[in-house]
Order: structure tokens, then C-alpha cells, then sequence
């Protein structure tokens, strides 16, 4: 672990910018291995929301993470670290829809491609297409809603965002994606 | 069913499947993969930005480099291709000529303001091949003669000297220099070969070079001024301010035969041999053939009025003659004494005939005009 970001510098070393909440004085850091190990999947995960690849989303989270070791005396010492770790997927996906595919693709190719044993569910399927196919901004917050299960706050902090920004994108976000899926779109969160 | 509960399904069932891509992966591995990844794109990107580079390099000149060939709209319709050969639209012709030379296997011609001769292909009428023969800081090709199955080319220096370069048309290089006696050629100069030896008018007399032994003879008392020189009936024939030409000796070096060519026209402007013939071209565009020794004219052939009261420039080659005045070129049939083509020109500065064609460098608009000898 101790080698970890000793590599060239990436585009990930754009790291994200704005405000995350502080810890206390008296919090210790986590050791950037817990933090790794305890998130890597839910990150994958949210990345997988946002690109609709496991093996690009798995570069993601890993060039996120590997970002975060690079600045964990700063990352660390955050309330939410894996605040930090969302948002640089989230840029990250960003630009990977813009230019990351086709790399993705060739990599591809070379790489042995770990898929999940069995296929997702087809509703799954059907709702995480549909929130791809929403606008940018809408996706990335419904979700962070929905999949990693966080109120518009932190949400916010993840996005770089006001609160009530966060709660349009989820308000008309959420109205689109129920008409898509045909279902209602239940109480408001 | 509410979004709600497709969201919290789908939550669901996106975590059991990330868990199942299998174990966090050793950040060790990961670090090396993408160290590895990061030397494979900096390598592409070196290669696509030597390749680009690579690709201007050739691609650029390509795109600046004027057309091989010009448009012959507006040219008599016996010029049969114009070569474009002036880098800037033109070809640097002050005091230098002839500008053209021809065989029967290649033409050459001199680009002087950059020290370089370019062979023409007269199967493709293309530029085939660039040859350098710059001599270093003030040095200044002078003019360019086929002759022997070579193309020889003339510099001279601001300090007097004077040089000769053979060059080997099967290789396309300079293949023998000749250092010449100190002359001075303010006059255009004129080069023919006759028994080994090339003969080169200055303005102060006739050099003898021979070619075996690269010596050079100064022969001050034949051709003297302004001589044009032309090879007929194995004797070197060089013309004079006075009116008159003289042979040559090749042995001897010395001047045999003197020609009277008439009070009505003293100043000669070009003279050319033809086998056992002598053509002189006058002021006026008065041409005439004699007959040698003898000295009699068997013809003349007054020039038609395109021709100008200035003739350029006169070779012959084959039975062929060219002559060019400053608007105009005549093309005459040597063995029945017949002008066979007036080919009217717009700027014309040399003329050459050889590889089945009478050529004509234009050096204001920087092309070689190729016109049908047959025409």
C-alpha cells in the first residue's frame, strides 16, 4: 500500500476542489487501507451508475483512489473522506463519457475482464439505464440518492453544490425517471 | 410499485453485484497496471506527435512547392509543355546564359541564384533531379552547354577566377572541375568541343582546355570580344565585333580562315555549325548559311518581323536550327534551308535543341518551354 501513487501523474490529479467538511481537532485519520478497503466496492458501484461498464468503472475507482493515497495527509483528516472519493468519480465519469470509452475499449481488449458472475437483475438494469439517460447533474444526484442511500446535504458536498440545487436536480430528476419507468414517483424524499 | 422501491431493488442488487467482481484488488498491482498504462499512452502520444511532425515535414514542402507544370493557356499552340523551374516565379538570368542545355538524351538547366542545375526528364517533361553547384561565397554560375555526353557548367568568382564543372548525367553529380586562368567573362560566354578539348570565349580571348589533362590554353589572339563560337568542318569557328569569323586550328590553336560577312550587316550575334555548314545570325534577324572554307553564302533567310531587330541566341543539332529574338522563335530545317516554325514567345532568354525537342528557358516567368522540333 505504502507504493501506492508513486506512479506518473495522471488526469485524476485534477483533484476535486471546493469545500468538504473538516473533522474534529481530536479525530485521527483512518489508515488510507481501511478507508480502501471498506469503500472500494460501494465507489465501484456508484461508478458503474454513472458509466454502465464494470471495467470502466473499476478504473474509476481506482484512479480515484489511487488520487486520494496521493493527498491522504489531506483526504484523510476529512469528516467524509469517501465525500472526496465520489466527487473525483464523478468528475471522472464526466470526462470518461466524454473521452474515456474508446480507450476503455482498446484496454479492453488487453485486459482480462472481470464481470459480476451473474448478470444484474433486469429491473436493476432498467432503472440504472434510465438514470444514465437522464441529464448529467440529475444523474449523478439521484444516484447518490438512491444507490449510496445519502441525504441532499451530503449529496451536495459531493456534487460541490447548494443544498437546494441538489434537491431541483433530485425533484426533477426523480419526476423524469418515473415517467420512464412508468411507475409513481412516491412521496417527496 | 414506486421509484422508490425500483431504486431501493436496484440499490440492492448494484452492491451484491459489486461485491462479486471479486476481492479488492492489491493497490500494488493497481499501481503498476496504470504505471504501465500511463508509459503506453505517453508512448502513443510520442509516436502520433513524431508521426504528425513527421507527415508536415514531408507534407509542407509538397504544399508550398509550386506545380511541376504551368498552364499552356495562352502559349502557341506549338509549345507542347511548360516546366515550372523558377523557385519564385523566375529564373535569376542577369549576364548569365545560356540557361538551357540539350542532348540527345537530357536536358539541363541552370538555376543560378541557387547554384543549382535541374535535369529535366524529357520523357515525363518533369524536374527529375536537383545538382548543386554552388563554389562558395562569391561565386556565380555563369552558363550551362551539353556537349559530349555532358553537361558542363561555368562559375566564375568576384576575385577573376574562373571554373568549369563537368557533370556526369548517368549519376547526376559533378564529376570533374577544371580550374581556368584568371578571365573575364562581362560578355555572355560560349563553349564548344572539338577534339577532346573544350573551347571557352572570354572577353579576352579563346581557352583551350583539354580535357585529359585538365590544362587550360589561353589563346589571345582568336575571338577576341564578344565571340560566339560554333564547331563546322572540324575547325572551331569564333565571330567578332568586326563582322568577320574566324577559324580555329584545333591543333595549332591558331586562326586559319577568316570569313568576311559583308559591310550591310558587321555585328554578328550568334553563329552555329552544322556539319560542313556555318550559320550566322546578324543583327536584324538576317540568317545566313555559308559554305566552309569557302566562305560563300548558299543561303539566306531573313527572319520574320516577331523576330525583333535583337536575336538571343542560336544552336543547331541534328539538322535542326533554333533561333530566338526577344519575341519570337524559328525553328529552320538545316538541310533543305527552310524556316519550318515561327513559334511566337513572350519572354524568351535561351535556347537549347536536343531529346527530340527545340527547348526555350523563359527566365522572367521561370518556365521551360518544350516545342515540337517538327513543328
Amino acid at each position: 500500500v505504502r507504493a501506492l501513487g508513486d506512479g506518473p501523474r495522471t488526469p485524476v490529479d485534477e483533484a476535486p476542489t471546493g469545500e468538504f467538511a473538516r473533522s474534529p481537532a481530536f479525530r485521527l485519520p483512518e489508515p488510507f487501507e481501511a478507508f480502501y478497503e471498506r469503500e472500494y466496492h460501494a465507489v465501484v458501484a456508484y461508478a458503474y451508475a454513472l458509466c454502465g461498464s464494470w471495467w470502466v468503472a473499476e478504473d474509476l475507482a481506482q484512479e480515484a483512489f489511487l488520487s486520494a493515497h496521493r493527498r491522504w495527509d489531506q483526504v484523510g483528516p476529512l469528516q467524509r473522506p469517501g465525500a472526496w472519493v465520489r466527487r473525483a468519480v464523478t468528475n471522472l465519469a464526466a470526462s470518461a463519457v466524454r473521452r474515456g470509452f474508446s480507450e476503455a475499449r482498446a484496454v479492453l481488449r488487453l485486459t482480462s475482464r472481470r464481470e459480476p458472475p451473474e448478470p444484474l437483475p433486469g429491473d436493476t438494469v432498467d432503472f440504472l439505464r434510465a438514470v444514465r439517460s437522464l441529464p448529467r447533474r440529475q444523474a449523478q444526484a439521484v444516484a447518490l440518492f438512491y444507490l449510496e442511500d445519502l441525504p441532499s446535504a451530503q449529496i451536495a458536498e459531493v456534487l460541490g453544490c447548494s443544498d437546494a440545487t441538489v434537491r431541483v436536480h433530485l425533484h426533477n430528476g426523480r419526476r423524469a425517471l418515473a415517467k420512464r419507468l412508468g411507475v409513481r414517483e412516491g412521496p417527496r424524499p | 410499485v414506486t421509484l422508490d422501491d425500483s431504486g431501493r431493488r436496484a440499490a440492492s442488487g448494484l452492491r451484491r453485484a459489486a461485491e462479486r467482481i471479486g476481492p479488492v484488488p492489491d493497490p500494488a498491482v493497481v499501481r503498476r497496471r496504470r504505471w504501465r498504462r500511463a508509459l503506453a499512452r505517453n508512448a502513443l502520444t510520442l509516436a502520433a506527435t513524431v508521426l504528425t511532425v513527421a507527415l508536415a515535414w514531408q507534407g509542407l514542402p509538397a504544399l508550398t512547392r509550386p506545380s511541376p507544370h504551368v498552364s499552356l493557356r495562352g502559349l502557341d499552340s506549338r509549345v507542347v509543355a511548360a516546366i515550372n523551374v523558377g523557385e519564385r516565379g523566375r529564373l535569376d538570368a542577369d549576364n548569365v546564359t545560356p540557361l538551357v542545355a540539350a542532348d540527345a538524351h537530357g536536358v539541363w538547366v541552370l538555376d543560378a541564384s541557387n547554384r543549382t542545375v535541374l535535369a529535366i526528364d524529357p520523357a515525363r517533361n518533369l524536374v527529375a533531379n536537383r545538382i548543386g553547384v554552388g563554389l562558395g561565397p562569391g561565386w556565380e554560375p555563369k552558363g550551362i552547354w551539353a556537349l559530349g555526353g555532358a553537361a558542363w557548367v561555368l562559375s566564375v568568382s568576384k576575385a577573376g577566377g574562373a571554373t568549369m564543372q563537368r557533370i556526369d548525367t548517368a549519376s547526376a553529380t559533378v564529376s570533374a572541375t577544371y580550374k581556368l586562368p584568371g578571365s573575364s567573362f562581362r560578355s555572355p560566354p560560349d563553349l564548344v568541343s572539338l577534339d577532346g578539348s573544350l573551347w571557352l570565349s572570354s572577353d579576352s580571348g579563346t581557352l583551350r582546355i583539354d580535357q585529359r589533362s585538365a590544362r587550360a590554353q589561353a589563346l589571345p589572339d582568336a575571338g577576341t570580344g564578344k565571340a560566339r563560337l560554333a564547331v563546322a568542318a572540324g575547325r572551331v569557328w569564333a565571330s567578332s565585333d568586326l563582322g568577320t569569323v574566324e577559324g580555329i586550328d584545333p591543333g595549332s590553336g591558331k586562326v586559319v580562315d577568316r570569313i568576311g560577312h559583308g559591310p550591310e550587316s558587321p555585328s554578328i550575334s550568334d553563329v552555329a555549325g552544322d556539319g560542313g555548314s556555318l550559320w550566322i545570325l546578324s543583327r536584324g534577324g538576317a540568317l545566313k548559311r555559308v559554305a566552309l572554307p569557302s566562305g560563300q553564302v548558299r543561303a539566306s533567310l531573313p527572319l520574320g518581323d516577331d523576330f525583333g531587330t535583337n536575336p538571343i541566341a542560336m544552336v543547331a543539332a541534328g539538322g535542326t536550327l533554333a533561333a530566338i529574338g526577344p519575341k519570337a522563335l524559328y525553328i529552320v530545317d538545316a538541310f533543305v534551308d527552310q524556316v519550318r516554325a515561327e513559334v511566337r514567345l513572350n519572354a524568351p532568354g535561351s535556347v537549347a535543341v536536343g531529346a527530340g525537342a527545340v527547348w526555350v528557358a523563359d527566365p522572367y516567368h521561370g518556365v521551360l518551354l518544350r516545342i515540337d522540333a517538327a513543328a
